[in-house]
């Protein structure tokens, strides 16, 4: 008996001092009640009321609609009353929408030329669209700049670059914002008689507030004595911009934008040892920018050059909110409140954003909003319904 | 009384016994508890060196064919089911992070329960790259079938 307990012991000691490794793996979910992917489809027209109208469902429609949100103004979606208290999770809203806005995105917006020999340049500029953002280059020699820009009607003209190049010239950039369209008159002043030419032009959807890209390389410039190119990069952080390039150029050469770049208007001004030319290029990006080679090209006769580099950024896009109210529509908590950064073309497009959403509750009776606003410059229309399946998508329990 | 001892013929195999449970069991004993995460309404099953999200469901705006399959790592690039224009399909991003195997392949498995029970709405495979860079994505694409939906959808992912 004594060698069998022996054995015994030998062995459960041994079963625990030498042994490979188990690994048990319990995959388990975790309790999913109350916690789903809802979807809340637009179902009827118009952009709705500051209290609860419900507009979504989450059986999709078999009719379909469209309503427009004025500039500035809001769109409300509602969903179907919570029958009981709960609580959204701080996660992911996709609001999904069929939109279009009532004005392409940014672009250009009319554009006019003038050259002088004198202390002044007048340019009459005819845009079709507000408000935009009125650009104006200059490039002048003999030692001049420009002392002053005015205009009428009156805007506020602010000198945005002023690049030497050569020997004593210059190349400059001065812009406004204009919230009519029609036709304006744009004096710019010299500090004294010169061979002097300008370029100005209008930017539509742009954002007027803020009109430039707020990267540190923007504006960028370049210079160089002799060359038959001119180039500079640039980088951008917002996606949506209008990349300018505004050259002076010794001479009048011919020329040939950069690639990917669109002519604006070249003017020459003057003749012989005072001949000096401005000319103006743009493109514009979908997508932030690192190091675009922006330039112009020309045969014959090396040159002397200065070119600056700017770049727009594209209007405020449509501010989106996620709110839980109660019963009588009053807020409970604010879950999102953004800007969707996806542009909006001016025909009917789907835009799906993915936005991170804070944690919030819903009492009973209580209600998902959804507040579309609208930029200030440009209305909304909002499709729902078959084939333009407008909704917006949050975790949380099914409402009755 | 007095208790008779086990004759050899006995001891023999409980010693075999004792030498074979030795090495069948474990110095250690590990139990994991794999608790699916919740976000956006679905649950996530991959694993620490993984991260997924979904980005919900959207209409299919241009028909596409299907990624060879496994799918490359590339970062920001796309791995999709193939893709029929006006069919709604499910949207997962994932990422990779610090520490996940190289030169592996997974199995990215997507169930819903679009009517009542779980089914498996689509599977694509991955292949991680040679080189660990954490935080690139790569964004998955299941074409449901449907073109309409009615929620709430329960969704369940899972990365093996």
């Amino acid at each position: 008996m004594k060698i069998f307990i022996g054995i015994m012991l030998l062995s459960m000691i041994s079963v625990t001092a030498y042994a490979t490794s188990v690994t048990v793996t319990q995959t388990r979910l975790q309790s999913n009640s109350g916690v789903l992917q809802n979807i809340y489809y637009q179902t009827v027209s118009g952009p709705g009321s500051t209290t609860p109208s419900v507009n979504t469902a989450l059986t999709p429609p078999g009719s379909s609609g469209s309503y427009s949100i004025a500039a500035g103004a809001s769109g409300y979606l509602w969903s179907p009353a919570f029958s009981s208290a709960t609580t959204v999770p701080a996660s992911r809203m996709i609001f999904d929408v069929w939109a279009a806005i009532s004005s392409p995105s940014i672009g250009l917006d009319g554009s006019v030329s003038a050259a002088s020999s004198g202390s002044t340049i007048t340019l009459s500029l005819t845009t079709t669209k507000s408000p935009d953002v009125l650009y104006l280059s200059t490039a002048e020699g003999q030692g001049v700049t420009v002392s002053t820009v005015t205009s009428t009607p009156s805007l506020t003209w602010t000198r945005r670059v002023s690049l030497p190049f050569s020997t004593n010239r210059h190349a400059e950039t001065w812009y406004a914002t204009w919230s009519s369209s029609g036709t304006i008159s744009i004096t710019v002043t010299l500090s004294g008689a010169a061979s002097a030419a300008g370029v100005a032009y209008g930017i539509t959807g742009a954002n007027t507030a803020s009109p430039f890209d707020t990267n540190a390389a923007v504006p960028s410039t370049a210079s160089a004595l002799s060359g038959n190119s001119a180039s500079v990069t640039i980088s951008t952080s917002s996606a949506n911009d209008m990349i300018i390039g505004a050259l002076g150029v010794q001479g009048n050469p011919t020329l040939s934008t950069g690639a990917g770049l669109t002519l604006v208007l070249t003017q020459p001004a003057g003749t012989g040892g005072n001949a000096i030319e401005a000319s103006d290029e743009y493109q514009i990006v979908s997508a932030t920018q690192t190091n675009l080679v922006v330039g112009y090209s020309w045969s014959g006769a090396p040159e002397d050059w200065g070119i600056i580099a700017d770049a727009f950024v594209a209007a405020t896009p449509t501010m989106i909110t996620l709110r839980t109210t109660d019963s009588t529509g009053t807020l409970v908590n604010t879950l999102l409140a953004a800007t969707n950064t996806n542009p909006v073309p001016a025909t009917k497009t789907q835009i799906a954003t993915v936005f991170s959403i804070s944690s919030g509750t819903i009492p009973a009776g209580g209600y998902l909003e959804v507040i579309i606003t609208a930029s200030a410059s440009t209305s909304v229309t909002v499709y729902w319904g078959v084939g333009q399946q407008t909704n917006f998508q949050v975790p949380g329990a099914v409402e009755s | 009384m007095r208790l008779q001892r086990p004759p050899l013929k006995l001891l023999f195999p409980i010693l075999a016994i004792s030498i074979l449970a030795t090495v069948s069991y474990a110095v250690s004993v590990t139990v994991t508890n794999n608790n699916y995460q919740s976000q956006n309404g679905v649950y996530y099953n991959v694993g620490t060196f993984w991260t997924a999200a979904s980005n919900g469901f959207v209409v299919v705006s241009t028909t596409g064919a299907a990624s060879t399959q496994p799918c490359p790592w590339v970062a920001s690039g796309t791995c999709q089911t193939a893709l029929t224009a006006g069919n709604w399909e499910f949207s997962v991003t994932l990422t990779i992070n610090a520490g996940a195997a190289t030169s592996t392949t997974y199995t990215m498995t997507v169930k819903w329960n679009p009517s009542g029970s779980y089914v498996t709405l689509g599977t694509l495979t991955v292949t991680s790259p040679a080189s660990i860079t954490a935080g690139q994505t790569m964004t998955f694409l299941f074409d449901t079938g449907l073109t309409t939906i009615t929620a709430p959808a329960g969704i369940t992912v899972t990365l093996a």
